[in-house]
């Protein structure tokens, strides 16, 4: 996570990681020739009753009442770690459940039934948020690898450590010269890559040109 | 931003200086600055003062704001307000340090001001700090922050806009889930009704 806050687009890598997860759903009508995407089958057709584990990506195109699969919910998101979010959510090691279980909640929270996911992730992220802005301003030494966050936390914590160890360096007058923006020094390594790339191609041409 | 841009920024305030040598005005691009006359005082930006004065060309006159008294009472009124009082300077943080960096001797009371506005300081982001956790957890919509400061602003600011992007989105995941709900719901109250005014008939 750099300047910008996250947002899931086609592009970013981890929306991708979010959509690779694979979900199992419950065929309700026979499927013909959908045998292979279950590799214990051994008819070509997919029987009504099985059960396929599909990645989130065509799952979410998925409408709630489709006629062919019906989308089991994963345990993570049942009801006892619901329980134990509502209970004390700051203690929950989220990291372990799921690395990116907000994300992961979010694109499964209108295949809920019970219509309780939606509000439990908003519900864990609000308290662990507030959590998080108090911790993370106490703290200046490097993270620690044992804190229980999911992805999306862990970049907020950064952030929030970052700003305070730049405060109290200025407090403390340890660093006194202004540095380029990042901005800036991601063009400027950018141009070196464009022109190291350049010199790389006119030597192969030579070469090239060489050897005919 | 980071707290060297936020000094960078407050280095343009203006502040008062007493020099002790000639020098005819000099033209920059963001104005003229003096002529400097020994013993005469005369604003100038505050880089060009932490320069001059550690060359020892001049003394600096500190401003009217930087009094044991008027800190004082600026901080009993920090403490009794619920929100946030106007400071004396945009930059009250950074002036304060870049003075008492170079030129701690020509203030009077230097200790006892530099904590004073270090205890201003606190109680400013203490407050900031309840009221963004008060925020978070009152669902409340927006918030109106008067008077606080570019420092003040960058001990929450890649942190909080964030935060909130990421609640605001599972916010709306979640409404969007419960408004199905609710439209279920609506559905079946529907229906009891026609059945209740059926069963009537």
């Amino acid at each position: 996570m750099g300047s910008r806050s996250y947002f899931p687009s086609y592009y970013s890598v981890d929306d991708i990681f979010v959509t690779q997860e694979k979900i199992s759903c419950q065929v309700s009508s026979r499927l013909l020739k959908m045998g292979f995407l279950d590799p214990g089958c051994e008819t070509d057709h997919l029987e009504p009753g099985k059960i396929v584990k599909l990645p989130l990506w065509y799952v979410k195109e998925l409408k709630i009442n489709n006629p062919y699969l019906i989308i089991q919910i994963p345990e993570l998101y049942k009801n006892v770690h619901n329980a134990i979010c509502e209970a004390e959510s700051t203690n929950i090691d989220l990291g372990k459940m799921n690395m990116q279980y907000y994300e992961y909640g979010r694109y499964l929270a209108s295949f809920d039934r019970n219509h309780s996911l939606g509000r439990i992730l908003y519900e864990t992220c609000r308290q662990r948020v507030r959590h998080l802005l108090t911790i993370s301003k106490n703290t200046v030494d490097e993270i620690k690898s044992e804190n229980k966050m999911d992805s999306i936390e862990r970049g907020l914590y950064e952030a929030g450590i970052r700003t305070n160890t730049l405060y109290t360096n200025w407090l403390q007058q340890k660093n006194s010269k202004i540095r380029p923006s990042e901005l800036v020094q991601e063009h400027s390594k950018k141009r070196k890559r464009f022109t190291l790339s350049d010199d790389e191609m006119s030597s192969s041409l030579q070469s090239t040109k060489r050897s005919m | 931003m980071d707290p060297c841009e936020i000094e960078f920024i407050g280095e343009k305030s203006q502040i008062g200086i007493v020099p002790n040598f000639n020098f005819d005005p000099i033209h920059l691009i963001s104005g003229s600055v003096g002529p400097f006359r020994a013993g005469l005082p005369v604003h100038i930006p505050l880089w060009l003062a932490v320069h001059l004065r550690r060359q020892r060309k001049c003394r600096i006159v500190p401003p009217q704001w930087m009094d044991v008294d008027t800190l004082e009472e600026i901080k009993e009124e920090e403490k009794r307000s619920k929100f946030f009082t106007k400071m004396p300077s945009d930059n009250y943080m950074v002036e304060a340090q870049l003075i008492f960096g170079c030129a701690a001797e020509d203030i009077p009371r230097c200790d006892e001001i530099r904590t004073i506005i270090k205890d201003i300081f606190d109680i400013r982001e203490s407050k900031l700090r309840t009221s963004v956790d008060a925020f978070i957890k009152g669902e409340g919509t927006y918030a109106k922050l008067d008077n606080l400061t570019l420092l003040e602003m960058h001990a929450i600011r890649p942190i909080l806009p964030h935060a909130l992007d990421h609640i605001s989105r599972y916010q709306r995941v979640a409404s969007a889930t419960q408004r199905d709900m609710s439209s279920l719901g609506l559905n079946t109250s529907n229906l009891s009704s026609s059945y209740h005014s059926q069963s009537r008939i």
